[in-house]
């Protein structure tokens, strides 16, 4: 390849113009363009998340008059702003964008299993967009995000088109989770077995696998609503003899590993960092792979711990409940091994691993505050209100939104070969953590107090919860304002990248920053992915380099012909 | 208040918590919400003990092995053992079934009500509560006695809503088309607040209901005997009593201040702008309109936000209407003296309001 040799030659700078970015093949490519996307898309969610707490700022005693926004507007933003959120932002943020753009670095290849599938795949998450934006100007959409039936059936908003929006979206999802699963299985390079994976791939492998068994009965409750909509069928509305329980079995089927589409790739970006900002060995390598396999399969069987007071049978809730314990194992085994990872390391704290500190002690509230939700007793008193509003905050932006903030700085290097300034980042990371804490414990406050969630208005006596809330959103806002302003400003001043700025053994960084077009111009030799005695820092780059180069390329260390891994 | 002192009184604030309870709950008030209570902060204390145990090993390992120069040697340590990990997957194994063990009693004790409950059947519609009670009338407040077991068969006329009564830890949600129970047994008079927890569009968070406990029985029994027995009242005082019991005194006034709707005080026959800026003389017909259609002729400044009272749980029956129409007439210096005219009395009605 005559471009091999032409150093200043990287996949942003090999073609011009936009219709080589929309009509690209690249993985690298395709993932830069699913960041971009989410984050105006989190912006957008962020500002109705803002335009919410305004409203929540004080009590309007029932008189729209003394609102900021009128009860209609309220329930739309509400939704909205769960939809966008969810289906635009965190279920794709980092399996798309930072998957997209790692994995098949991380394996040694030239780009994903099935190229033009993964191009469908962005494409149809562009028309998904697009249609939940013209669900929002032709009527909007107030059924919240979890499009309860009869409600969702029978609301004059447009739901029809917003159904067809997340169904879209979710072909985008199976689409890169079949894409991800095929190469894991077929590209691996020689000497690569299973157990020599980074753990990223792991988490991955197993949040595709939910995504492609999951999302199509998500697909397939939101049409059934659109055939009821559209052709009075009676499927959940027990008025034409359906059955209103029924759906919410059928969306949790999805939406309850959906969240686990969320935080396993989340807990893949956390493994990365441990090991590396820890100069260590992943602690217990085993037990976290297995652990993601876990939770994956464990997902399938918990969604009936959403419906204990739905009207499901009491032996059902039981169980449910039982299995529900079972996450909290594998969940709690990652934490455990990745603090072990730190004793006795080089335990740096740039901004990445900033970010998954921040998560041990998020996470270590959103788990735990699972279990008081897992707990039948306790789920009456705290189903459906501010407490779950704050647990599953806690878990998807404080655990899955942050860690993806951890694998943007980390990866940020490798996407555009300029460093972002670390002190601004530590700084903006710390004001998102304290921000978001403010936000939402007292939301946990707030909701065993007997808040329920979805209220444009509430009870005099929950005012204090919801003043500091909104005081901590505000913060938690400049906190990412910031974080972004400041990746943003590495552009023009950012000092140029080494190939390898942590000091990681996995292979993405066995090349320039930014890649060149086909990642590698030498095929990289496997070795252990968390074996940091292959790499030493070089003063000079302030980077880190192979401890003994290749001879034919200075960014790839020489390993021992690995010996071919038993694969159990 | 400014931001900053907002911020530094809300320690104090969310310690103190609501309704004179604790940091977490409202005062218990039942046993079961006394046993919901116990197991919470059993998982708390475990859980706060998890929480403690990583993130003090996170800190402390940060601090302790924090990177003092790039490059610097990093000693070898085992990147994995078996035992360890074994011991604390093994642990929380076992913490878990014991969690989900003492989660269990509280929640089949509070979906199974006791033999011989008094059975109270709850309708939830668009966006009111009606209780129909077995002496065959219906309200729109929850009352019960003291020590009372009292179940609650629910449902809905229209979308999901669902019953939620903090201060006694129950929840259920009403779903249409079948009937699902919960109950309670208060042990404490008092007055508590019952919401709807599940989402149901425009009104949903104001589609609350009091929940007055009767210190004794026999104050329970004069209430119900007060609802019953409605055949002996007056026009304008059966209006005055459909006034709170239909809820429309939460959001009509009778004093000239306005709630969420426009104040009954000196309504009738005034003029009335509406939002198409037509005006209309608020006579007789237009008071029945706006009490059947709520939605058909809306004042300026005023959102169509009054549930259906034509049809449903909250039907006003024709009766019912006279009563109303004449209650609202009481209300203004016209309708008095046409009242007092009629010879039918209007000595009953005015600012001498019945709250609760």
């Amino acid at each position: 390849m005559t471009h091999a040799h032409d150093p200043s030659l990287n996949y942003l700078n090999c073609r011009k113009g936009l219709r080589s970015w929309l009509g690209t093949l690249d993985h690298k490519r395709i993932g830069v363009m699913y960041m971009w996307s989410i984050i105006a898309s989190m912006i957008l969610g962020g500002i109705l998340a803002m335009l919410i707490r305004a409203e929540l700022w004080a009590p309007n005693n029932g008189d729209p008059a003394q609102a900021v926004l009128s009860q209609d507007t309220y329930n739309q933003f509400f939704t909205l702003h769960g939809a966008i959120m969810i289906f635009l932002v965190i279920i794709p943020s980092i399996p798309a964008a930072l998957g997209n753009f790692v994995l098949p670095m991380m394996l040694g290849a030239k780009d994903v299993a099935f190229p033009r599938i993964n191009r469908l795949s962005y494409h149809l998450y562009l028309i998904g967009a697009a249609l939940l934006v013209v669900s929002i100007l032709t009527g909007g959409l107030d059924t919240g995000w979890t499009f309860y039936a009869p409600y969702s059936t029978t609301t004059e908003t447009s739901v029809v088109v917003a159904v067809f929006g997340a169904f879209v979206l979710g072909f985008s999802s199976i689409f890169t989770g079949l894409n991800f699963i095929v190469t894991i299985h077929k590209m691996r390079p020689p000497g690569m077995g299973w157990f020599k994976m980074p753990l990223f791939l792991w988490a991955l492998y197993a949040t595709s696998i939910i995504q492609i068994l999951a999302t199509p009965v998500l697909g397939l409750a939101l049409m059934l609503i659109a055939v009821e909509r559209i052709m009075g069928v009676g499927i959940f509305n027990p008025e034409l003899g359906g059955d209103p329980v029924l759906f919410q079995h059928l969306f949790w089927f999805y939406s309850h590993p959906a969240v686990y589409v969320m935080i396993l790739p989340a807990m893949g970006v956390l493994s990365e960092c441990f090991a590396t900002f820890s100069r260590k060995h992943i602690f217990g390598y085993r037990f976290i792979a297995y652990s993601s396999i876990a939770i994956a399969i464990f997902s399938f069987i918990v969604w009936g711990h959403h419906m204990f007071v739905s009207g499901q049978s009491q032996l059902a809730s039981v169980i449910f409940s039982a299995l529900t314990f079972s996450v909290a194992i594998p969940s709690a085994i990652k934490v455990f091994n990745w603090v072990a990872t730190m004793y006795k390391g080089s335990v740096s704290l740039d901004t990445p691993m900033l970010y998954a500190l921040s998560v041990i002690w998020l996470f270590g509230i959103g788990g735990l505050t699972g279990l008081f939700l897992a707990t039948l007793s306790t789920d009456i008193h705290l189903h459906d209100t501010y407490f779950v509003v704050a647990h599953f905050h806690f878990v998807m932006v404080g655990s899955a939104l942050f860690s993806f903030l951890a694998g943007v700085h980390y990866w940020w290097p490798k996407m555009f070969g300029v460093m972002y300034r670390e002190w601004p980042g530590r700084i903006a990371c710390a004001v998102s953590f304290v921000g978001f804490n403010l936000t939402f414990i007292p939301q946990f406050l707030a909701g065993t107090h007997g808040m329920p969630r979805r209220y444009w208005d509430y009870h005099p006596m929950y005012e204090p919860y919801n003043k500091v809330s909104t005081i901590g959103a505000v913060i938690l806002g400049l906190g990412l304002v910031w974080a972004l302003v400041n990746l943003l400003r590495s552009f023009g001043s950012g000092r140029q990248a080494p190939a390898n700025p942590w000091g990681a053994a996995t292979l993405e960084w066995m090349t320039p920053s930014p890649a060149p077009p086909h990642n590698f111009d030498f095929a990289p030799a496997v070795g252990d992915p968390y074996d940091m005695d292959l790499v030493r820092y070089d003063e000079s780059i302030d980077g880190y380099v192979p401890v003994r180069p290749h001879p034919d390329d200075p960014h790839i260390p020489l390993v021992e012909p690995a010996e071919q891994e038993d694969e159990q | 208040m400014s931001p900053f002192a907002l911020l530094a009184a809300a320690p104090a604030a969310l310690l103190q918590g609501g309704q004179g309870g604790g940091i977490f709950f409202p005062r218990p008030v039942t046993e079961a919400a006394a046993e919901h209570d116990r197991v919470f902060f059993l998982i708390f204390w475990i859980a706060a003990f998890f929480f403690a145990l990583i993130n003090v090993g996170a800190v402390v390992f940060a601090v302790r092995y924090r990177r003092r120069r790039k490059g610097e040697p990093v000693e070898k340590s085992p990147s994995h053992n078996t035992r360890l990990e074994l011991v604390w997957t093994i642990i929380p194994t076992i913490i878990v079934c014991y969690l989900f063990w003492s989660g269990l009693k509280g929640y089949v004790d509070r979906r199974t009500a006791p033999p011989g409950a008094y059975t109270i059947y709850v309708t939830g519609q668009k966006w009111a509560w009606s209780f129909a009670y077995p002496e065959g009338f219906a309200s729109n407040e929850l009352h019960a006695p003291v020590g009372r077991p009292v179940k609650l068969v629910l449902t809905s006329n229209d979308v999901l809503h669902s019953v939620f009564i903090p201060a006694f830890r129950i929840k259920m949600d009403a779903v249409p088309g079948r009937y699902t129970e919960t109950w309670f047994k208060a042990d404490e008079a008092g007055r508590y607040n019952l919401f709807c927890a599940e989402y149901c569009g425009s009104q949903h968070s104001l589609m609350s209901a009091p929940v007055i406990i009767h210190r004794d029985r026999k104050t329970f029994d004069d209430w119900v005997k007060s609802q019953t027995d409605l055949s002996d009242l007056s026009p304008l005082e059966l209006g005055q009593r459909l006034y709170t019991l239909k809820t429309c005194s939460s959001c009509h006034s009778t004093d000239g201040s306005k709630i969420v709707g426009p104040s009954f005080k000196d309504l009738y026959l005034s003029e009335r702008e509406l939002e198409d800026g037509s005006t209309v003389t608020a006579d007789e017909d237009y008071l029945r309109r706006s009490i059947l259609q709520s939605t058909a002729q809306v004042v300026k400044g005023f959102s169509p936000a009054m549930p259906d009272f034509s049809a449903g749980p909250l039907k006003v029956q024709p009766n019912e209407l006279i009563g109303l129409i004449t209650f609202i007439k009481a209300q203004s210096e016209a309708g008095r003296a046409e009242l007092e005219a009629a010879g039918a009395g209007a000595e009953g009605g005015g600012e001498q309001q019945e709250q609760q």
